[in-house]
């Protein structure tokens, strides 16, 4: 028997072993496992592998392959190489671990798993994705089958998200509602998806999970429900009352009777705002099910923008609205709607700003949009506040807004009005100093 | 001669007192609370206008707009429709809508712009 010195290292052998039967040698390794191969490959020449663990806990990839000389081409014994692989063993036994955990976190949430293999565009779904598609584990599920199960108005939307992935890495994270393939039963989804890129950044695979949120989704539907009933029951007394408020303005006109035309005015104050904030309740819940129709036509930025100004100028007493001058700037969008988006950014900056502060309003043409801003003094916001602002039912908690009324809705509902035109909503702010708001339409 | 419009709403203070306003600013005016006589009240009163409610206790608005509509008698009848839930806007291009619609709580003076539009 010869050996290199790196077997004399890695696995005991000693100079005292050389002519002795294997059998008979003791080492790390336990050479009777190998024996057996040794054997074969001296009697029909072949080549083996295996593995073994040694005594001292390491891991061995043992290769006996026949040893044959050039002159006779024949075997003239086994030649055993040591490959030590405990390292790789290790990382093995630990992607096992993290796996099997992966596995387990997937199976307790009840996760649908699926990948899309970008070269060959084959569609892998897990077992619980199937079923949350309505298939059987056995089924053959093709992307196709699975959009097919879609609801119909929203596989568009699907669609169009993964294409948007795919081909321009847009985030992937979207929510529908579909039907079972066998059960037939209507299930809501979230699918959150990622690329894994390959060694060259390219995508690689379009990974993802799916989330059965039905129970969630069937909640904040009847939350929605309950928000539009009761907005509905509360504009009918509503309507009375303003209509009675009128009726005794008239009446106190015709008499003269100043001090009840003032008092009437006031009143009829009260109901306006009561009529925004009921409104506001049914824009959200119109929002959310996706029930708001723009009704789009050309107007003037800055004949609108005047128009509010002068309306909300009489109700504001302690601070100075200026609307900066600027070009006309001819726009397609839904007026009514753009004019609720000025009004909650103007009312904020009086809200959030000292009394006697400026507030501008100005309005610039960029190179394919119109931006409109509003400036205040006003008490500024954080960054970390910043980019949540436009969250539904986001308030700042702080000592300087306890005392500021709000349900938190007017900002969130400017955001979806102005992503609805495919235009943007921002905040620049700076604390103490004053924060502007700003949205931008795109000019068609 | 001032023109006749015909109020329907199940709610009787908004009859009450959109029937006030009218008559003060010089319509005459007849209010119905339910829907189920409409076409003998129209036959009777022969009203200029038809102005109601789409929440009715026992009808739809809207099918009753679509019956009037749909009838040769009265298809020429301008109505208005008044909403609380409802954004009509959209629905004003279908077959058997109204003219016009006002969601509630309106202002009265919309109400009579709208009137006499």
């Amino acid at each position: 028997m010869r050996f290199s010195p790196g077997t004399v290292k890695q696995i005991n052998l000693l100079e005292t072993d050389i002519g002795r039967p294997l059998s008979n040698i003791s080492t790390n390794i336990k050479f009777e496992t190998i024996i057996e191969d040794i054997k074969k490959v001296l009697a029909d020449g072949s080549i083996i592998t295996k593995e073994i663990e040694t005594n001292n806990g390491k891991w061995y990839q043992i290769m006996t392959m026949p040893y044959v000389q050039q002159a006779d081409h024949k075997n003239n014994g086994a030649i055993i190489t040591f490959n030590d692989i405990t390292e790789l063993k290790k990382i093995q036994h630990e992607l096992n671990i993290s796996n099997k955990m992966l596995g387990m976190a997937v199976e307790s949430t009840e996760m649908g798993v699926w990948f899309v293999d970008m070269k060959t565009h084959e569609f892998n779904p897990s077992v619980r994705l199937k079923a949350l598609f309505g298939f059987y584990p056995e089924d053959d599920m093709t992307y196709e089958a699975a959009v097919a199960q879609i609801v119909s108005e929203y596989q568009p939307l699907v669609t169009k998200a993964v294409d948007a992935a795919a081909n321009f890495g847009e985030k992937y994270d979207i929510e529908y509602p579909l039907r079972g393939f066998h059960d037939g039963k209507l299930r809501w989804v979230k699918g959150i998806g990622n690329f894994v890129l390959d060694n060259e950044d390219k995508p690689r695979y379009f990974t993802g999970v799916l989330l059965d949120i039905t129970v969630h989704k069937q909640d904040e539907i009847r939350k929605n429900d309950f928000i539009s009933m009761v907005s509905h029951e509360l504009r009918t007394p509503l309507t009375s009352l303003q209509g009675y408020i009128q009726l005794l303005t008239s009446n106190a006109k015709k008499t003269d009777d100043t001090f009840s035309v003032i008092k009437l005015d006031k009143a009829h104050t009260q109901v306006k705002k009561m009529t925004a904030l009921i409104n506001g309740f049914l824009n959200v819940s119109r929002f959310e099910a996706g029930k708001i129709y723009l009704n789009e036509q050309e107007f003037e930025m800055n004949d609108l923008l005047n128009e509010i100004v002068k309306e909300i100028t009489p109700t504001i007493a302690n601070h100075n609205i200026v609307l900066l001058p600027g070009p006309p700037l001819s726009v397609k969008a839904d007026r009514d709607k753009i004019g609720q988006v000025v009004n909650n950014y103007l009312s904020n900056a009086v809200k959030y700003s000292a009394q006697g502060k400026n507030i501008e309003i100005s309005c610039k043409k960029l190179n394919s949009a119109i931006e409109v801003s509003v400036k205040d003094e006003g008490m500024g916001i954080k960054l970390q506040d910043q980019e949540k602002l436009f969250d539904r039912y986001y308030r700042i908690e702080s000592i300087d807004t306890q005392t500021i009324s709000g349900f938190g809705l007017g900002l969130y509902l400017s955001a979806e009005i102005i992503q609805r035109h495919r235009g943007k909503v921002w905040v620049e702010s700076e604390v103490g100093k004053g924060s502007t708001f700003y949205f931008s339409l795109p000019l068609s | 001669m001032s023109k006749k419009i015909l109020i329907l709403d199940d709610d009787a203070d908004i009859l009450e007192i959109i029937s006030l306003l009218l008559v003060d600013n010089g319509y005459e005016v007849r209010t119905l609370s339910c829907g189920d006589t409409v076409f003998e009240d129209i036959k009777d009163f022969q009203p200029d206008l038809i102005l109601m409610d789409v929440m009715l206790a026992d009808m739809d608005g809207r099918a009753i707009c679509k019956n009037i509509k749909e009838n040769h008698l009265t298809y020429f009848l301008p109505v208005i429709l008044i909403s609380g839930t409802h954004d009509l806007a959209e629905s004003l291009h279908l077959p058997g809508a109204p003219n016009d619609f006002v969601a509630k709580p309106f202002d009265i003076d919309y109400l009579l712009a709208k009137i006499e539009k």
